[in-house]
């Protein structure tokens, strides 16, 4: 098992380095000049030449992302005397837009995007997979058909569209729940549930139409196998059978994809967050492409990718100490 | 920042328009009642401020929300809901509007005693005297007004402003010297301190470019450069509790102000809070559905097209939380005249703009009046119209109703359109409709008379005069915000200039669109914008926007006589003459082709049902914020 | 594939195809064919799809017959109190206009939807075919190659499949229709055709370059296990080339993956699109496409129904459809399938 997970780490640094190099030539070598953006409507050349010099963008390239690298490990200081400004570890950079370090910007939305996902996650999974079972078990009947049609209908629409009418109507107009402000869970746990809880919902219906489909089909594969009709020859009732032999088994692949589909989401739920006016990393992230924002888009582009990598990593380690002939393949 | 009933047009234009003259003296003002307490909300779409720093603050709705809130100016607009009275300055961290020395070229103000800053030390006045030098540090404070640079008596030199002196940050003890020599501190904070400005030129009415925040004081230890905007130290009723760039900007009470140091200022609620980034129609639908929080609610932004004919219809259930008034802008599309260079291509275009389709689409009647020049009738001695579409009087027999009241009114700005409809009539379909109507054109300064929408036949006509076989290619610039209402308004700009012979590339941009089209480099040729002057002078709305460089100029204009006109009116002293000056350049400017002049826009807000206090605020067509109260 | 922010998460197990047994091959395709014409929503969707192709390509002519066109506004067919919203009920439907019309400008809503339709329609049609070329071909090489090199395009596959996609493409929308316009200058089209195909292509590119990971993962695997089964054994110990190994025995069995992804991935981009037309990446006005109406008559959806929920109502029918198809596909190819 240790030299499996050896292996993993390895090939994960590997995959991160990548990932990094891969961002960092794909923004920065763009033809749009950072420095020109960092300072005011008449900008001469020479303020700009200086930005540039104090951003270290007067650098070759490979030192521009050496520097940026170390600077995420050791920190770094960006021009001297009054313009001078120190970045702490982990340091992905100064955003001119927002006059701020990258990582306060990132930190300070983050929780919002995390709750977020966290949340339409709890929702999506037991919807999908409790409707998904269901609709398997009675396969055929009204049930399942009336929730096929549903969750096609749901895959359909634009989730722009969904959050919008939910916004107006459950929102404004029926008042059901307050407008999503948001509020740190800290700070008052009821009224963060209300705000997020429309947020949530938002997000879980095309993912819960999603997983009830993924569900449902896996359930019928399962229950076709051999030793299910095992199971049930042997007299076992149709729940357990259920519950301990088809779901089990047939577990494995919607794990697979909740934890990408969950380490995805944790990059920034961009539409979700632009409707709900939520300040997650999505909305962050649409600001920072309009603004040509790259030091923010560069590490928010890298903490998507991180969070798909190494969600990846778990589950395969998840598998390998469940099913041992992962580890030697 | 231009802000029409509509859409935002983007970043970075001046605010101030007035009717009359700064009154120099100290004026208390009018204060409205309400009770202490509550919430103000402030719903928007638009996903931050600006900037709160105030030597970067320049924009018309930032300006007036953090100088009710957060930051003293010198001087200070009048709280009124008359327009008129409301554009009386009067002092606020100065006692007065200052005192008028040597003919207007030397200005003294007495600065206020007691102040505090949230920290609780006393504002002094060697901390106006910082504020005011930050403007020059252009590397580090740059997109605010730059009046500081332009009139105070520093040395040229070879900095990026222009300016000998470099700003606080870097300044030798000489160069500090220079400024020092311009901006002097007299007496002590215990007995009274007095700023005294020494200007290079008369500056009659100073004590107007003195409300602008750019002449607002910042305490040195305080002042953290390009992040100042998020760390600001205010010295008004509140202070930043909490602020989330695209989420929300919370204002808290600073117990350290004094009310007995600030008459204007009520300070009613008890916090303040900013709520960016909502979806554009759910402003409006919040506003209109009342409910609970959002009955202590404004927006700063337009009622959603939509929603426009029901907010505003005569006896609606809104009628008593709807506001409506002038705000000081113009909005305009400037001609790059450096691309364009021949006369009979911008007047071309001029001639070919669809003005009525666009004026529909913004609102019809709510989005304002054709405008005929870049100067608001609401500028008084300074606009006059510069008869640049022409007209046409009518004669019929059969209504002679109708062509009384055309005739009586030709020759306003308003013409036709306004005036036969307010006789019942449709103008463009219902009076030709009348086969006993005789037209009589008057050609204006394009040389034809030329409809409200636009006329490709003109269009080509001038094209045809001038010897143009191939009008070539157009690029139209303007802020793409995702709204419908813009495309189609580019859409339908496009489909004019095509008829009329050009071929025209769209281009909407997204984010930064002023900084974009002010770069010379990315400016297109024909740049969509809107403007208001800064205090009641046209010398804040000609100069920036055609002298060759200035800040707003995107019409870049390189006509020497005009240049020297333009040099000329701003060294004149005789306010009566200037004015004349500025009506001319005005329409000189209009028969260069330099801009095309789209409306004289009005605004329409709603707001909460427990908002009190609220009107349209002459100075910045904005809330007047201070005043707002809410139960 | 109903999102863009599900698009760069789901994955294709779905399918069901990884480990899916293909038992038989051609008599397999046969049997399916014959499965897909019995079943009656499978034929209603082909009809379905089938019509809005011919009707989307025959745009022009349509508008001719009805004396329409996407471009000309109609102002004074708007309300004038401020509001622009179309007079008469159903969004202004009139013989003249058999849709209505736009709020605001006031251009007809039917040929901006045929517009509109070609667009869309175009861009998901050969985003998809790139990706499907680029899936398959990455895929075969992965799986067939095995060892050193399989690992490194494996990786490289699992490391697209990291990439924040719509974020990526988002960022990269502007310099990519900038470089992308550059190069069509030099063919000298007039200028509303530059724009068009100028941001058509950039779209298409982002779309489909993003999504063959998810194809070739699926094909790679699928090589990998086909190529232990006997009859690629039987192949090889016969003498056959590789080359006649991967046209013979590969792909012929790779029809069922590829074609139930297509079904997927079609609907996939079409809401992609729109997803990213309400995130401000679209055509230029006045060009139009299904997303870039939607996202402007979504402001509409309250006050002029009808002017949202035609064009919404035509892509819930494409989306719906497709999906459906893919359904019933994956039931006709499942070899399983008789057995419940």
């Amino acid at each position: 098992m240790v030299p499996y997970i050896v292996r993993r780490l390895v090939v994960l640094v590997g995959m991160l380095f990548a990932l990094s190099l891969i961002t960092y030539i794909l923004f920065y070598a763009v033809p749009t000049d950072p420095a020109s953006l960092s300072c005011g409507v008449h900008c001469t050349p020479e303020a700009v030449a200086a930005n540039r010099h104090r951003l270290g963008l007067d650098d070759p390239f490979y030192i521009q992302y050496w520097n940026w690298v170390k600077a995420i490990f050791l920190g770094r200081d960006f021009g001297t005397g009054y313009v001078a400004m120190h970045c702490d570890v982990p340091c992905f950079g100064f955003s001119w837009n927002r006059q701020m370090m990258v990582t306060d910007v990132i930190t300070s939305v983050m929780p919002v995007t995390i709750y977020l996902a966290i949340g339409a996650f709890v929702v999506w999974m037991t919807v999908g997979i409790f409707t998904g079972i269901l609709a398997a078990r009675y396969k055929g009947s009204i049930f399942d058909r009336g929730v096929m049609a549903i969750t096609l209908v749901g895959f359909s629409l634009p989730s722009f569209f969904i959050g919008l009418v939910i916004l107006i109507f459950f929102v404004v107009r029926w008042q059901i729940v307050p407008y999503p402000n948001y509020v740190p869970p800290t700070e008052d746990f009821g009224k963060f549930f209300m705000c997020m809880l429309l947020p949530w919902i938002t997000l879980a219906i095309l993912y819960a139409a999603y997983y009830t489909r993924l569900t449902r089909s896996q359930m019928l594969d399962t229950m076709n196998e051999d030793y299910i009709r095992t199971a049930r020859a042997k007299g076992l009732p149709e729940k357990v059978v259920i519950r301990k032999h088809a779901f089990r088994a047939g577990l494995t692949p919607i794990v697979t994809s909740a934890g990408l589909d969950f380490a995805g989401l944790l990059g920034g739920a961009i539409i979700t967050e632009k409707i709900f006016g939520l300040t997650g990393l999505g909305s962050v992230a649409i600001k920072a492409v309009e603004n040509l924002d790259l030091s923010i888009l560069v590490a928010i582009t890298l903490l998507g990718g991180v969070f798909v990598v190494v969600a990846n990593l778990i589950v395969d380690i998840l598998y390998a100490a469940i099913d041992p002939r992962v580890r030697v393949k | 920042m231009k802000k029409s009933a509509l859409t935002r047009l983007g970043v970075g234009t001046a605010s101030v328009a007035l009717l009359l003259t700064a009154v120099v003296g100290n004026t208390t003002s009018s204060t409205a009642a309400g009770t202490r307490g509550g919430t103000l909300y402030v719903l928007t779409q638009g996903d931050d401020i600006l900037h709160l720093d105030p030597q970067r603050n320049y924009t018309g709705e930032d300006m007036a929300f953090a100088s009710a809130f957060l930051t003293r100016t010198l001087t200070q607009y009048t709280y009124n809901a008359n327009p008129a009275k409301a554009s009386t300055v009067i002092g606020d961290g100065a006692t007065t509007a200052g005192t008028k020395m040597n003919g207007g070229k030397d200005w003294k103000f007495p600065i206020r005693k007691g102040m505090k800053w949230e920290d609780g030390s006393t504002v002094l006045c060697s901390e106006f005297k910082y504020g005011i030098s930050r403007t020059f540090a252009t590397d580090v404070i740059f997109d605010g007004p730059t009046y500081a640079i332009s009139y105070l008596d520093i040395p040229a030199g070879d900095y990026d402003s222009g300016s000998a002196y470099p700003g606080p940050y870097t300044a030798t003890p000489a160069e500090q010297a220079l400024f020092n020599a311009a901006v002097q501190c007299t007496g002590k904070p215990a007995t009274g301190e007095f700023l005294t400005i020494h200007l290079n030129q008369v500056v009659a009415d100073f004590s107007g470019a003195t409300t602008l925040p750019e002449f607002a004081a910042v305490k040195p230890s305080a002042d953290t450069g390009t992040t100042y905007d998020h760390h600001l130290l205010s010295n008004g009723p509140y202070k930043i509790d909490s602020y989330v760039s695209g989420d929300h900007l919370r204002l808290v009470r600073n117990t350290n102000w004094a009310s007995a140091t600030d008459a204007t200022r009520p300070a009613y609620p008890d916090v303040v809070e900013y709520d960016f980034n909502i979806t554009p129609q759910v402003v409006t639908e919040r506003l209109m559905a009342d409910n609970g929080a959002d009955s202590t609610a404004v927006s700063p932004d337009g009622i959603y097209p939509t929603y426009l004919g029901d907010v505003m219809a005569a006896g609606s259930a809104y009628s008593t939380r709807k506001i409506v008034g002038f705000d000081p802008y113009v909005s305009y599309t400037a001609i790059n005249t450096s691309h364009i260079t021949s006369l009979a291509k911008r007047k071309a275009i001029m001639a070919s703009w669809p003005r009525a389709t666009l004026r529909t689409l913004s609102g019809g009647d709510y989005a304002g009046s054709f405008a005929d020049g870049v100067i608001k009738p609401s500028m008084g001695a300074d606009y006059k119209p510069t008869n640049i579409w022409g007209y046409n009087t009518f004669k019929t027999t059969h209504h002679a109703a109708v062509a009384a009241v055309v005739a009586k009114k030709v020759g306003s700005v308003y013409k036709c359109g306004t005036v036969v409809r307010s006789a019942g009539y449709v103008c463009t379909a219902a009076v030709p409709a009348y086969d006993t109507v005789v037209t009589t054109p008057h050609p204006g300064a394009l040389g034809y008379v030329v409809p409200d929408n636009g006329s490709c036949a003109v269009a080509q006509q001038i094209l045809a005069d001038g010897n143009i076989t191939d009008p070539g290619s157009l690029t139209y610039d303007y802020s793409d915000k995702g709204s419908m209402i813009t495309a189609q308004a580019s859409a339908a700009i496009k489909a004019a200039l095509e008829c009329a012979g050009f071929t025209v590339t769209l281009h909407g941009i997204a984010s930064g669109y002023y900084s974009k089209v002010l770069n010379p480099a990315t400016q297109g040729d024909l740049s969509n914008a809107g403007w208001g002057p800064d205090w009641a002078n046209a010398s804040t709305v000609i100069p920036p926007l055609f002298q060759l460089g200035n800040s707003f100029d995107l019409s870049r204009y390189d006509n020497q006589a005009f240049q020297d006109k333009i040099t000329a009116a701003m060294a004149n002293t005789n306010r009566g003459t200037q004015a004349k000056q500025w009506q001319q350049l005005n329409a000189d400017a209009m028969a260069a082709g330099l801009a095309v002049p789209k409306l004289f826009t009005t605004i329409q807000r709603l707001q909460g049902s427990d908002v009190k206090n609220a009107y349209i605020w002459g100075p910045y067509g904005s809330y007047p914020y201070a005043q707002l109260a809410v139960n | 594939m109903a999102t863009l922010e599900s698009l760069g998460n789901e994955t294709i197990d779905d399918l069901g195809l990884e480990e899916q047994e293909v038992i038989v091959g051609r008599s397999l395709r046969q049997m399916a064919w014959l499965r897909i014409k019995r079943d009656w929503v499978a034929r209603t969707c082909m009809f379905l799809l089938l019509l809005i192709l011919v009707v989307a390509l025959l745009a022009g002519p349509i508008c001719a017959f009805f004396g329409v066109d996407p471009v000309t506004g109609h102002i004074e067919l708007v309300q004038q109190d401020g509001s622009s919203l179309p007079i008469g009920p159903w969004g202004g439907a009139s013989w003249a206009h058999p849709l209505g019309i736009e709020p605001g400008y006031g251009r007809d809503l039917m040929a901006r939807l045929l517009a509109g339709s070609r667009t869309s329609l175009l861009i998901a049609t050969v985003a998809t075919t790139i990706s499907i070329s680029m899936g398959v071909v990455i895929g075969v090489f992965a799986g067939n190659l095995r060892g050193r090199a399989d690992a490194i395009m494996s990786r490289f596959i699992d490391l697209m499949l990291a990439f924040p996609v719509l974020l990526l493409i988002l960022a990269m929308s502007p310099i990519l229709t900038e470089r992308v316009t550059n190069f069509y200058a030099q063919f000298h089209w007039d200028n509303d055709t530059l724009n068009h195909w100028a941001n058509v292509t950039m779209l298409i590119l982002l779309l489909s370059v993003f999504s063959w990971p998810y194809l070739a993962r699926i094909i790679r695997g699928q090589v990998l296990s086909l190529r232990e089964r006997e009859f690629v054994e039987a192949a090889i110990s016969l003498g056959a080339t590789n080359r006649s190994i991967l046209f013979k025995e590969l792909l012929p069995n790779l029809w069922g993956p590829i074609i139930v992804f297509t079904t997927l991935s079609f609907p996939g981009v079409i809401a992609a699109e729109a997803g990213l037309a309400y995130l401000g990446v679209s055509v230029q006005e006045p060009d139009s496409s299904w997303g870039k109406i939607l996202t402007y008559s979504i402001g509409y959806f309250v006050q002029d129904p009808a002017y949202f929920f035609i064009p919404l109502g035509l892509l819930v029918v494409v989306v719906l459809s497709f999906n459906l198809l893919g359904d019933a596909l994956r039931d006709a190819l499942d070899p399983r399938a008789n057995r419940s």
